[in-house]
This record gives C-alpha cells, structure tokens and sequence, in this order.
C-alpha cells in the first residue's frame, strides 16, 4: 500500500476542497483568462477577483512595478461590479467542479451586506473571503481590518446574511491574531492571511513615485514569504478555525512551509503572473512530497512543527 | 496562447545599447501576427526570482526557414532585465508565452492607398512584420507603402538594414542631424502630408514612445488621418489578470471601433475615460481612443 495516493482535500468549515491549493484574488483575474493554461478542475478552489456592489475603476495608470523579490502595485479594487459578475463571469464557472469563492470588498458594513445578500442568493456560489485588508483603496480597504469594532460588525454582519463558507482575508498588522481571534468570534468559518503589505518606490530621477499619482501600493510575492509564515504561525495557535496562508508562495517547497506551520489551505498570488500553471506544478510537488514522506493523508503534515525544547 | 520552453539560438549586440535574440519556437513562428507580442521568462531555472516577472516584448520578424523556424526580437537595455537578457547565449533556454494581444488590423484599411509606418527610436521593431504584410500586397492592391524612422544618432537607427530590403519608400531622420532628415520622425511626417498631399487616402501604424504619440494624435486630428498605434506598459500577466496594464480610454470613441462586452475595458457610469488593458485590448489601439495625460 505504499505507493498508495495520498489524500490531499482538506475542510474550510463545512467546505470541503479536494486540494489545499487556491488562487489568491486579484491573481487569476474570474478563472477564464488561466483557462489555456490551467484545468480548472485541478485547483483547490477558485477565488475571484475582489467584487464590490458597483463596478471600479479603480487606481490611476502606473500601477506596477517590480522591486527585488517582488511586485508593488496598486490596483484600486477595479472590477466589474457584483451584477456583472453574477450574470457574465459566474456562468462561465460553474461548469467546473470546483468551489468558486468570492472575494467581497466595500466602504462601509451595508455595502459587503449588499454584496453578500446578492453572492447568497444567486446559486453557484460555494464561499465568501471578506476583503477587509486591500491597502489600495482610501475607502473599503484595510481600515476595516484595522479597526477590532469594524472588524468584527463587517464578519458578523455577513455572517448573519448567509451560509455559505466565510473567510476573512486579514491585514498584515503586527497584532494579526487578535483580528483573527475576532473573526471567529463573529462567525468566520476560515481567515487568510496575509493582504499586501503598503509600500512605495521613487524614481531618483525624476524624483516621482514609480507609481506615478498613486504614489503608494502594495508590496507582494517571494519577499513576503518569511513575513506571512510568522503572522500565520502566529495566529494558527490562536484561533482553532483552519487558517490559509498567503505571501510570496512560488514553489510547492513554499506551500509546504506554510502547511507545516498549520495553515490548512495555501493561495498563490503574484507568482501566478510569472507561471501560469504554478498551482498544479504546486499540487503535483505537495502530492510528490506526501508520497516521499510516506505521509498517506495531508492532515498528518498540517500544523507538525518540530520545536525543540 | 501558448506557455512554452524555447532555446535560444543567437543573442548578438547590433549597437550600442541593442540586442538581437533568435528564439526556436515554431509554434509562435507560424501564429504570430504583426503587432502582437511575446511575455518572456528571462530567467527561469538559475535565479527564478530575478527578475521576478516576465517580460514583453514585440517580434520583429517571423524567419519560417530557419530549423526550426523562429522568432527574431530586437531590444534595447533599459533595466536590469534587459541587461540580464544580454547573457543569454546560443542553447539557453527560455519559458515564452505568446502570441498575446491585439496587433495592427490593417485589412480595415485596403481602401486607403497610402499606408504609412511611423517608428520612433526602437518602436520601429514592432513594424516590420507588418510592413512586410503590407508589402507583399501592393501589387495586388495597388499600395503605397511609406515608412519614417527615426533616432537619435545613426548608429542607433539600427533596424535600417532591415528595413530596406523591402519594397517601401523608406525615409530615415536622426535628432542629430548627422543622417538622414534632421529632427523627429513626426516632423518628418508632417512634411510629408503637407507636401503630398495624400492625407485623404493615407492611414497610419506607428510605434514609439509616448512623446510621439502626443504629437502624432494633434497630427492626426489635424490632418484627418487615422492611425493604429501600439502602447507600452509595464505588465505584471500579460493575460488579462492583474489589471496592471491599463492606459486611459475615451467611452465615446472606444465605442466606435469595439464591442465593449467582449473586451476588457472598464468604464463607470457618468464616467468618460475608463481603462483598457493593454494586454488584451491592445496593444494596437486606434489612436482616437487612447487618452493621453499632459
């Protein structure tokens, strides 16, 4: 029975995902621009793009560029809008049998209410991440996920409208566990964590921010990694709901960092840019990586961090 | 759209700041039309997180002889990636993806008899595949095919050789004044259609920097003459994802070319300019649409 496949679906509340290997939103754009590249019946879960109730349009040009081990950008949460997504991209995603999980934002507790009353009623839908971390907003952002109050009115509110599987995608604040304490408290299912983490970059000659009249975005990818892996260290031994870790994950060496330090689940973010088909290359080395190990269930490596004393 | 390995079979210096790179990939070869793009991994196995994303880039020139047939990418140095690029040697390998965007769609022009290219400093590259469309139907349509290049020095105008084994009426500038016509090349072109005369039956194709093309839309307004342009802008995807790419577009104008529900321009409501992806909706654009800041 050695050469046995191993298992590698794991739970998010009642959600059950036939791997741990999830976009991160805002990387895969609604799952049809990777579909050349990708199954999509392959992956863990879909996580579309940040979706408020009115269509965005989000940060002005020049939002990108590459610094060291990384990307700062600045997207201002452009997107089509719940309505446009719910009767042009969704259709398109149901066809696969794989959880589609929207990533919800907005500028006050009504307005993720909103949305999520409307994601809750239309079918298709298998999860919400409540976005409270964007740094690349002045209004809907990360000052709701800095905030205990805030934070905790916008998941209970949420949670009160709907069943499906609730996620709370946390900001990178020193203090990330009591938020995340917080959010379970009011009824999140799962937290993801970490959102980009603010960041700026200036043309010495010119003398302007590289992100032009945004002046300021997120920092993402490889060089977040050691970051993200202790804020999700941190709070995986706080809260006793499943916990997905996000930040600079390139490799499935990454990925098993991540799930050794207790994340249930893990989300590929920036690196989706660079490799298209990085999250099966990422399912088939944490598979690779099981088989070696002898490990038969991907429940036996979670959260199996040898301390010595 | 494909994701593929690709060897390297030349990667040769042609001036001072520019390279030339052959890349075996037949897939792309005999797909590939002019104006679209390729997105390059630069480095893919030795230092895969420098640089970290991919690079676009427009091809040159298709070369369906060579074994196995290629593509033919000319670059200039401009960062750290590009500077790296300039180690790659014949053998190396390389992830590409591609064809990617929207290139040139000149066929909407065969009423127009003269087809003009305009090319500014190293934007020239992204014209040849299409002057050499271009060219083989002359003949056949009756064309005039016109192409101004320019740059700073001579040496620098280094896709010239290229250039002239087609069958165009090629005028050359530098901002020297040492070679050819003395200024930019859309001085040049404004001579040109004022002393010729064809602006009712020209159209034109141009690439370069964004300084040229604040200059050729008051040309083109001011003459009449439509033009097809290609943007550049720093890409995180290059398929459609990120949202990175976006230059500002004019409602009013994008729906007279396009069909807004298939493309992937964002526009809200009581809102003129909006945003399009170069990416997919571009890079080509007609340049009426595109709104350029001061």
């Amino acid at each position: 029975m050695s050469s046995a496949e191993p298992i590698l679906s794991v739970n998010l509340g009642k959600l059950r995902l036939k791997n741990p290997v999830m976009p991160a939103s805002g990387t895969f754009g609604y799952g049809q621009e990777f579909a050349e590249f990708v199954n999509l019946n392959d992956l863990g879960a879909i996580i579309v793009k940040c979706t408020t109730l009115a269509p965005r349009l989000g940060s002005f040009e020049n939002r990108l560029v590459e610094i060291p081990g990384g990307i700062l950008s600045t997207i201002g949460l452009q997107n089509v809008g719940v309505h446009r997504f719910v009767k042009e991209k969704l259709p398109y995603l149901r066809q696969f049998d794989t959880p589609v999980i929207v990533n919800i934002g907005g500028g006050s507790v009504e307005e993720f209410v909103k949305v999520a009353e409307i994601l809750n009623r239309t079918g298709g839908i298998a999860g919400l991440e409540i976005n409270i971390s964007c740094p690349n907003v002045a209004q809907g952002g990360m000052h709701f996920g800095i905030d205990p109050d805030t934070t905790y009115n916008v998941v209970k509110s949420v949670r009160e409208c709907t069943d499906l599987t609730i996620i709370v995608k946390l900001t990178p604040v020193s203090n990330v566990s009591l938020f995340a304490k917080i959010c379970e408290e009011a009824g999140a299912d799962a937290v993801s964590l970490i959102n980009a983490i603010p960041g700026m970059a200036i043309d010495i000659e010119t003398r302007k921010p590289k992100l032009g009249k945004n002046i300021a975005g997120g920092v993402t990818g490889p060089c977040l990694k050691p970051i993200a892996l202790k804020m999700v260290w941190d709070v995986v031994r706080a809260v006793k709901i499943p916990v997905i870790g996000i930040g600079g994950i390139s490799s499935a060496e990454d990925a098993l960092e991540f799930l050794i330090a207790g994340a249930t689940a893990i989300q590929i973010g920036t690196y989706n840019f660079v490799d298209p088909q990085a999250m099966i290359k990422i399912i088939r080395g944490i598979r690779d990586y099981l088989v070696k190990k002898r490990l038969n269930d991907i429940r036996e490596l979670i959260g199996t961090l040898k301390i010595e004393t | 759209m494909l994701q593929l390995k690709a060897f390297i079979l030349a990667n040769e210096q042609i001036g001072d700041r520019f390279w030339r790179i052959t890349i075996a990939a037949p897939q792309i070869a005999s797909t590939i039309s002019p104006g679209q793009f390729v997105n390059l991994k630069i480095s893919p196995s030795i230092y895969p997180f420098y640089p970290l994303l991919r690079r676009p880039f427009t091809v040159l020139k298709r070369i369906p002889r060579a074994n196995p047939s290629a593509i033919e990418i000319v670059y200039e140095i401009v960062g750290k990636g590009t500077k790296l690029m300039t180690k790659l040697r014949k053998g190396d390998e390389l992830d590409l993806i591609g064809p990617l965007g929207q290139g040139f769609s000149w066929k909407r022009f065969l009423d127009k008899e003269v087809h003009v290219l305009v090319g500014g400093g190293i934007g020239s590259a992204a014209l040849f595949m299409l002057a050499e469309e271009i060219s083989q139907m002359i003949p056949r349509y009756n064309l005039k095919l016109v192409i101004f290049i320019d740059a700073r020095t001579k040496d620098e105008l280094v896709l010239e050789a290229d250039f002239k084994t087609l069958p165009a009426d090629l005028r050359v500038a530098t901002h020297d004044g040492q070679y050819g016509y003395h200024g930019y090349v859309t001085q040049m072109l404004e001579d040109y259609l004022d002393k010729e005369g064809v602006s009712h039956k020209a159209v034109i194709y141009a690439c370069g920097p964004e300084i040229m093309y604040r200059k050729l839309q008051q040309i083109c307004r001011h003459y009449g003459v439509p033009a097809q342009i290609s943007l550049e802008r720093h890409m995180g995807c290059g398929i459609g994802a990120c949202l990175s790419c976006v230059c500002k577009v004019r409602k009013e104008t994008v729906m007279k070319y396009r069909n807004l529900a298939a493309s992937h321009i964002q526009f809200v409501p009581e809102k003129e300019l909006g945003y399009a992806l170069v990416c997919k909706d571009g890079p080509v654009f007609n340049i009426e649409e595109v709104e350029f800041d001061e």
